[in-house]
């Protein structure tokens, strides 16, 4: 066994003062980076876990998405005869249905991670944003299975990807901020009060038919669209259908796309300094 | 002269435990009436000491003194709420055993995960892996996931991630109460091993046995505070006195004349030397008697009287008074009666001794008297230095047998 014994204690790079930390500070980057291995164990380890003792394992993952598909798909596309852009239904709510899940387990993922991650958080010092950042990182594992799907249908269909799919994954990566912003405002508040969870629940429900997932915008009338478009979640959605399927799909106003990363700024900012607060001394209220 | 590892100047932390009940909970809802007692609590206050590097600090005191508080702000789990600490190196905490073990998850994939939750780095974990799943025992089974272990298999293999991660510091609570005894001891030549190599060890334990035996230095906790800082035997001893404090209050009914149950009284228990006064002191030399005087109120078709006698709160033996007895059947009519226990001189090291008495009947314990007589011993007539029975060596009584040597071939 090797013994590294530092010569001079005050040197030790490890040395640490605590100490009743008070006022907004902001979160420790550094550290995180230092802390990436765990980042990506506790993703391992949760994708690993959740299909470790299933047979049909990753297909799971997809299997849920495509039932609604299938569901909406007869209801709304066939005999409600939704317009859908001029490309098949399926694939255009597939799509919405793809983004928003990857929102919404995010959303839910990060909102519950501090209370879901407790027993260790309990007993073992790690920078507490490692828990948040993890659900997102399985929340895209997921996405990332079902993107594949969709892009095999695609080309099956005749769609090809172009440069404009790249920017999918701009509005993608927005959808993640906006979610983990949300999300750290909320996650101290559900470790101390499980009711949050429950409410976002109720949050998401509405969220989801306010945004343009399964209809298209053109339903919406023009007179209201000015106000649907300050959900901030509206324009990313329609954005990422828009990249990846364009056609004549309309792209959502530019405005509301610069509002939505303004909010989504606003969340992160305010999120980061809130859970910043709350990691201190969470474990007492757990 | 360097700084202590760790100082610690005047820590506190408040908890304040009632504060997030909801008021619609289906608790309070259906439940019974809402209980108005509020529970805050400082469960550390004004605590201050320092650690110099390479020492093993035992952390003692009851339930509830705030040794689990102490910890989890040292390993940088909660923040103190006044007070600072300056911890200088890297701390590997050991708070529960397997923390961070997932079930479904292999040994080899809970070493890693664990590892990197202990700071421990990917090329770290695999250039120390082999010396972990050595010093663990697991052998061929770290490739079944741990929800097949046993708890000894859990615990040996969560020891073995901690120890090995070459902390500065590694911070123990009530780890080795787990495994089997021959862990146990390869545990604490792990500790032993690390102090010699210049590590600081905060342990925390139950057992008072592995704090004497492991801790250069200790501290009492009593309700927040330090009550006793210093030499690990000051402070054990003081926390057996205050073990024994707590104890005989609990007792039945205690008054001058004893102790009182319903069908049997123990009214004195004396130690005295053979042939001399009731005595509290005696030397290694003397033969001791320990007399027990107690009342039957009622006719009792099977009583024994038995008497425990520890040191530092573990038991060094029991006797009871039926031990010469083929049958432990002793019918005693209602009045009072005298035991003695003569115990052989050359039997106690020197130290301080404590006698716990219980009268039962073989069905049902009567009596419990925890703490019913103190006693000492001291080296008086005798230079121990050089024997084996010195205070400070292995072993907790004399033995004074014979030795002889003769020349083989």
């Amino acid at each position: 066994m090797t013994m590294t014994v530092p010569t001079e204690a005050e040197d030790n790079p490890h040395t640490v003062v605590l100490y009743p930390r008070q006022g907004l500070a902001a979160i420790n980057l550094r550290e995180v980076f230092a802390y990436r291995n765990l980042l990506y164990l506790f993703f391992w380890r949760d994708i690993k876990t959740r299909y470790k003792q299933s047979y049909l394992g990753v297909v799971w993952i997809v299997l849920s998405p495509l039932v609604s598909t299938a569901i909406y798909s007869v209801l709304l596309g066939y005999l409600a005869r939704f317009p859908s852009d001029g490309l098949p239904y399926p694939l255009y709510v597939l799509v919405g249905i793809t983004a928003w899940q990857f929102f919404s387990r995010s959303l839910n993922g990060v909102s519950t991670s501090l209370a879901d991650q407790q027993v260790l958080i309990n007993k073992i010092y790690f920078p507490r944003v490692i828990a948040p950042l993890s659900s997102i990182l399985s929340a895209a594992f997921d996405f990332g299975i079902m993107l594949a799907l969709i892009f095999a249908a695609m080309l099956v269909l005749g769609i090809y990807p172009g440069p404009r799919t790249l920017l999918a994954f701009a509005f993608i990566a927005q959808m993640a901020l906006l979610a983990l912003g949300i999300g750290l405002v909320l996650t101290g508040l559900d470790a101390v009060m499980r009711d949050v969870r429950v409410v976002l629940n109720l949050v998401l429900q509405v969220w989801y038919f306010a945004s343009p997932i399964i209809y298209p915008v053109q339903i919406v009338p023009p007179k209201l669209i000015t106000y649907y478009y300050l959900n901030p979640l509206a324009p990313l959605m329609q954005g990422f259908r828009w990249a990846m399927l364009g056609g004549s799909v309309q792209p959502p106003p530019l405005w509301s796309i610069g509002l939505s990363a303004l909010v989504t700024l606003i969340f992160l900012i305010v999120g980061m300094l809130f859970f910043q607060k709350v990691e201190r001394t969470i474990v007492d209220h757990l | 002269m360097s700084k202590p590892i760790i100082s610690v100047e005047h820590l506190s932390k408040y908890y304040r435990l009632g504060e997030t009940q909801s008021a619609l909970s289906l608790k309070n809802i259906f439940g019974a009436k809402r209980q108005g007692v509020s529970r805050d609590l400082w469960a550390l206050k004004d605590v201050s000491f320092e650690v110099p590097k390479g020492e093993v600090m035992g952390v003692v005191g009851r339930n509830g003194a705030g040794k689990s508080t102490l910890l989890k702000i040292l390993s940088r789990i909660t923040d103190p709420t006044e007070g600072r600490a300056v911890v200088r190196g890297r701390v590997g905490s050991l708070l529960e055993v397997g923390t961070g073990f997932h079930p479904e998850l292999t040994g080899r994939e809970n070493v890693f995960m664990n590892g990197s939750i202990l700071g421990m780095t990917q090329s770290e974990i695999r250039r120390k892996f082999d010396e972990i799943v050595d010093f663990s025992e697991i052998g061929d089974f770290i490739d079944t996931p741990v929800k097949r272990y046993s708890s000894g298999m859990f615990t040996r293999l969560a020891f073995a991630v901690a120890a090995n991660m070459d902390p500065e510091i590694l911070i123990i609570d009530e780890v080795l109460s787990v495994g089997d005894a021959a862990f146990q001891k390869k545990c604490l030549v792990k500790i032993r091993n690390l102090m010699k190599g210049g590590r600081t060890v905060i342990f925390v334990s139950h057992s008072i046995g592995s704090v004497a035996e492991l801790c250069t230095c200790a501290i009492l906790l009593h309700k927040g505070r330090i009550l006793k800082s210093g030499s690990t035997s000051d402070v054990i001893e003081q926390y057996a006195k205050l073990i024994a404090q707590d104890t005989a209050a609990q007792t039945t009914r205690q008054d001058a004349t004893g102790h009182h149950g319903e069908a049997v009284s123990i009214t004195s228990v004396t130690t005295r030397k053979a042939g001399g006064a009731p005595d509290t002191v005696f030397d290694i030399n003397d033969e001791m008697i320990l007399e027990i005087e107690y009342e039957v109120h009622a006719i009792l078709e099977t009583l024994q009287l038995s008497v425990a006698v520890s040191r530092n709160m573990s038991e060094l033996f029991s006797s009871f008074d039926t031990d010469g007895l083929e049958m432990p059947l002793l019918r005693r009519e209602p009045g009072k009666y005298k035991a003695s226990l003569h115990i052989p001189a050359h039997f106690f090291k020197a130290g301080s001794y404590s006698v716990a008495a219980h009268l039962g009947t073989i069905s049902a314990l009567l009596l419990d008297i925890p703490s019913a007589a103190q006693f000492s011993v001291e080296e008086l007539s005798e230079n121990t230095a050089y024997r084996s029975y010195k205070k400070e060596r292995l072993g907790a009584v004399v033995c004074p047998g014979t030795w002889t040597t003769i020349g083989l071939s």
